[in-house]
Order: C-alpha cells, then sequence, then structure tokens
C-alpha cells in the first residue's frame, strides 16, 4: 500500500512543481525541491488531499517532516 | 517591569537546585519535582521583583500565578472531555479567550479593571508572553488530540519552566509533554552544557554589556553616528537575546529539561525568510504551526486552490502583523510587523517571479551568484537593523 501511495503522491509532486521528471522517496523532504517552500506547503497537501479524497489537521500539515512521514498520515487516514 | 533577571540570586539558586535533584528524578516523581522547583523559583522571583527583599519566599504572590494555572488546567480538562473536534475546538476558544485576556493586561496593564491592576506586575515579572504562548500551543495539541491532557504538575512545568521564563524559547507542548526523559548527562554533555552557559554569560554580560555602556546611545547621537549605531544597535540585541537562550539550553542539558535552539547564524541570513528561519526560530515555528498554517490552509481551501500565492501572502502578511503585535501592543510594533510583513512578502513574490520565469534551475542559479549572495546578505542586515533601530528611536518614543 506505502508504494501505490509513494507512486501516486510523486505524480502530485510532478503536477504541483511543475517537473516530469521529479522523483521523491519516503527520504525526500523540503530540503530537497528547492520549490518545496512554504509557501508552496500548503498548496501541495491541498493537492495531496484531493488527489487522495482526505482531509488532513493544520496540526498534520504543518508537523510533516518527509516524504515517508506523508505517506504514512495519508495510509493512517485512509485505513 | 523587568522579569527574569540573571544578575539577581533566584535564578541560580534554582538552576542549581535544578541541576541537582532533576537528573535523578524519574518516572511520576519527575513532573512532580521539576514543578515544585518552578513555583519554588516563580514564589522567590515575585517576592524580590516586587518587595526588593531576596531572602523570603512569597508564597501569597505566587498564589497569583498559581491560581490562573489552575483555572487553565480545568479549562484544559474540560477541553480533553469534549468529545466531538468541534466541541474541544469552542471549549478552547473559551478558554484561549482567558489566556488572551491575560496577555492584553500584561501588555497593556492600563487596560484592566482596578480589581485587576495587582495581576499586572505579576505577568510582567513571570514575562507572561511566552507562558501564554505555550498556553495556546497546548490548547491546540490538545484539540487536535496531539498530547495527552497534562497533570496538573506537568502543566506547571510546561508552562513557568524556571530556564525558559527570561526570554524564552518556546518548546513546543508536543515535545517538552509527550518526549522522553533524556538519559542523565554523562561528563562530555555535562561539559557543553556548562560551555555553552559561559558562552550566554560572557555574550550577555561582557559583549552585550560593553557594546551597550560604550557605543549606544539610545540614538540620540545623532548625526553621522547614528548609521552606526543602527548597526551596532541590531547587533547588541542579537548578543543579549541570543545569550539567554545559550544559556536555557545549557541549563536544559544539564538538568535534563531540554530547551530547543532559538538562534542559528541569524545576522549572516540572505534575505528575510531565511532571517526568520534562524532568528527567534521557536516563536517562528510556533507562529507558522498556530496561525500561518491553519490560515493559509482554510484560505487555499476556501476557493479550491485558485489562488495559492494570494493565499499565501494573506496568511504571511497576518502572521508577521501578529508577531509584531505579540511583542507589544502597540502602534510602534505593529509597523514593526508590517515592516518584517512586508519584506518576507516581497521575498517570496520575487523568488516566486524568477522560477515562473525561468524554473527552478532559474531560481538555483540566481541564488548561486555571490554577487546576489553578498547584496542580499548587506540588504537584509540592513533591513532587519532599521526596523529595530525604528522601533527603539522612533515608533517607541526612543528610549
Amino acid at each position: 500500500m506505502a508504494d501505490d501511495t509513494l507512486a501516486r503522491l510523486t505524480e502530485v509532486f510532478r503536477d504541483v512543481f511543475d517537473d516530469d521528471e521529479l522523483v521523491v522517496t519516503r527520504r525526500t523532504t523540503a530540503h530537497d525541491i528547492d520549490e518545496w517552500d512554504s509557501l508552496m506547503h500548503v498548496s501541495l497537501m491541498v493537492a495531496v488531499e484531493q488527489r487522495f479524497g482526505c482531509r488532513f489537521s493544520s496540526g498534520d500539515v504543518a508537523g510533516l517532516g518527509s516524504v515517508g512521514e506523508l505517506v504514512d498520515l495519508i495510509d493512517r487516514i485512509s485505513g | 517591569m523587568v522579569g527574569v533577571d540573571l544578575a539577581t540570586p533566584p535564578f541560580w539558586i534554582f538552576v542549581g537546585l535544578s541541576i541537582a535533584i532533576m537528573p535523578a528524578c524519574r518516572g511520576r516523581v519527575r513532573p512532580v519535582a521539576w514543578a515544585l522547583l518552578c513555583t519554588g523559583f516563580v514564589a522567590m522571583l515575585l517576592q524580590g521583583r516586587l518587595s526588593g527583599d531576596w531572602t523570603l519566599i512569597g508564597f501569597d504572590l505566587a498564589l497569583f500565578v498559581v491560581v490562573p494555572v489552575l483555572l487553565l488546567h480545568v479549562g484544559l480538562s474540560a477541553v480533553d472531555r469534549m468529545g466531538s473536534g468541534r466541541d474541544r475546538t469552542v471549549a478552547a476558544i473559551v478558554v484561549g479567550l482567558g489566556v488572551g485576556a491575560g496577555f492584553v493586561l500584561h501588555k497593556r496593564p492600563e487596560l484592566g479593571a482596578a480589581s485587576a491592576g495587582d495581576l499586572g506586575p505579576v505577568l510582567a515579572v513571570i514575562g507572561f508572553s511566552y507562558v501564554a504562548l505555550r498556553a495556546v500551543d497546548l490548547l491546540r495539541a490538545l484539540v487536535q488530540r496531539r498530547v495527552v491532557r497534562p497533570s496538573l504538575a506537568a502543566l506547571v512545568g510546561y508552562l513557568l519552566p524556571i530556564h525558559m521564563l527570561a526570554a524564552g524559547p518556546i518548546a513546543p507542548a508536543e515535545e517538552a509533554l509527550s518526549a522522553p526523559p533524556p538519559p542523565a548527562p554523562d561528563t562530555a554533555a555535562a561539559l557543553q552544557g556548562v560551555e555553552r552557559i559561559a558562552s550566554g554569560l560572557f555574550k550577555k554580560f561582557v559583549l552585550a554589556g560593553l557594546l551597550r555602556e560604550i557605543f549606544l546611545t539610545d540614538f540620540t547621537a545623532g548625526g553621522a553616528y547614528l548609521l552606526l549605531e543602527v548597526q551596532l544597535f541590531y547587533l547588541w540585541v542579537y548578543l543579549d537575546f541570543s545569550a539567554l537562550s545559550d544559556i536555557a539550553v545549557g541549563v536544559g542539558r544539564l538538568c535534563g529539561m531540554p530547551a530547543p535552539e532559538n538562534f542559528d547564524r541569524p545576522l549572516t541570513a540572505r534575505n528575510l525568510i531565511v532571517f526568520w528561519e534562524r532568528w527567534h526560530i521557536t516563536l517562528s515555528q510556533f507562529a507558522r504551526r498556530n496561525l500561518f498554517v491553519p490560515l493559509q490552509l482554510w484560505l487555499v481551501r476556501r476557493d479550491g486552490g485558485k489562488a495559492p500565492v494570494r493565499a499565501a501572502v494573506i496568511a504571511l502578511a497576518i502572521t508577521f502583523v501578529a508577531i509584531g503585535l505579540w511583542h507589544g501592543l502597540s502602534a510602534g510594533f505593529l509597523a514593526w510587523g508590517a515592516m518584517h510583513a512586508a519584506g518576507v512578502v516581497a521575498c517570496h513574490l520575487w523568488q516566486h517571479r524568477i522560477r515562473k520565469g525561468g524554473g527552478a534551475k532559474a531560481l538555483r542559479a540566481y541564488m548561486a551568484r555571490p554577487v546576489v549572495r553578498v547584496l542580499a546578505t548587506i540588504a537584509t542586515f540592513e533591513y532587519v537593523a532599521l526596523s529595530l533601530a525604528l522601533v527603539k528611536a522612533v515608533w517607541m518614543g526612543g528610549a
């Protein structure tokens, strides 16, 4: 499930950051992607919400540190 | 009214007691021991500050602190008992309004009713601005079920930590209340703690002290010296403020009650975005998780993500104005917050413009240019220095 989530997340990242060659792993953080700053973070999270049909709390959004944590959060919320 | 003063006895007496007692405390004893130390410190601090007698412990004065903390504990219990998220939010807002009233009374004691008049000096002594932020952080974490409701002892220890009462840092509730206690410091860790305290004392009492005595005139010198004083005033604020954080971090390591880092080379920040990632870090992080992100999330969801940049700009502007008002409920700090809001928004829009024109590669190439880096660093330094000078000399009406 986590691999599938990661693959779908990669598509979201490519859409949001407009980069078809972008590769994300569980270890990827905001430091690894120049465009992933505090302005884009929330837009990214809302795009993820729309793609996965889930809803994050602001605490979840503010506390995320890596793609791995995002994958785990999506899998937890999606059950 | 000055709060915690490192040149007076209570701080060092209770730091010594904390270092002697806390590393040996484990399990349920730990929060109780820490709460008793923090309460004793506040009681002695209040007695000394308000009466000038440092030999007594003002237990009667401490009631001014203990009773509101008890009320907050009752309020937190009420929030925790609520079943739905909506009910928890409503209860938290009610409790938050109480904290907000205390904050307003602390910042503008003249607005308080006569019956609350005695509370103003007490709030000033304990540095209520920081206590209020810790209370808000805890409330939000409790509403979102990110922390378990703390015991009364844990609440006292979180709100009134001896080493973080003077000027922060603001430990996140989730971290401070949920993290397992660190192991007792070994020799190397203890030496690092001592070194950090010594560094803080040197910065505060030697570097900042000499700078203030020799070079600062509270902007009364005028002429060309004014330009130099603007630079030196920023340097002094940094030395004085970061020194308190150094001491808090050092004491935290020695007594096993960690204090988060609050500064990371802010003087060399290349733009205001980076500056706020390095200056008063725990305040920036508090504002991000409790105001900026929730506000931006609400705005982006509201318009379906059609105008993410506009949402971010509005959220940034409101956040920085709020940070300004947290420093002081006055037109001066409102202007200071607005100045930083404008600067941060301008930086973000500039980066957005470059990225939109040439993609991420263009932004990376721009950021890598040595000339840009040097000029941007100088401009950032001057912008921050000017904002501090303006708030001190103009907006706050001089010394």
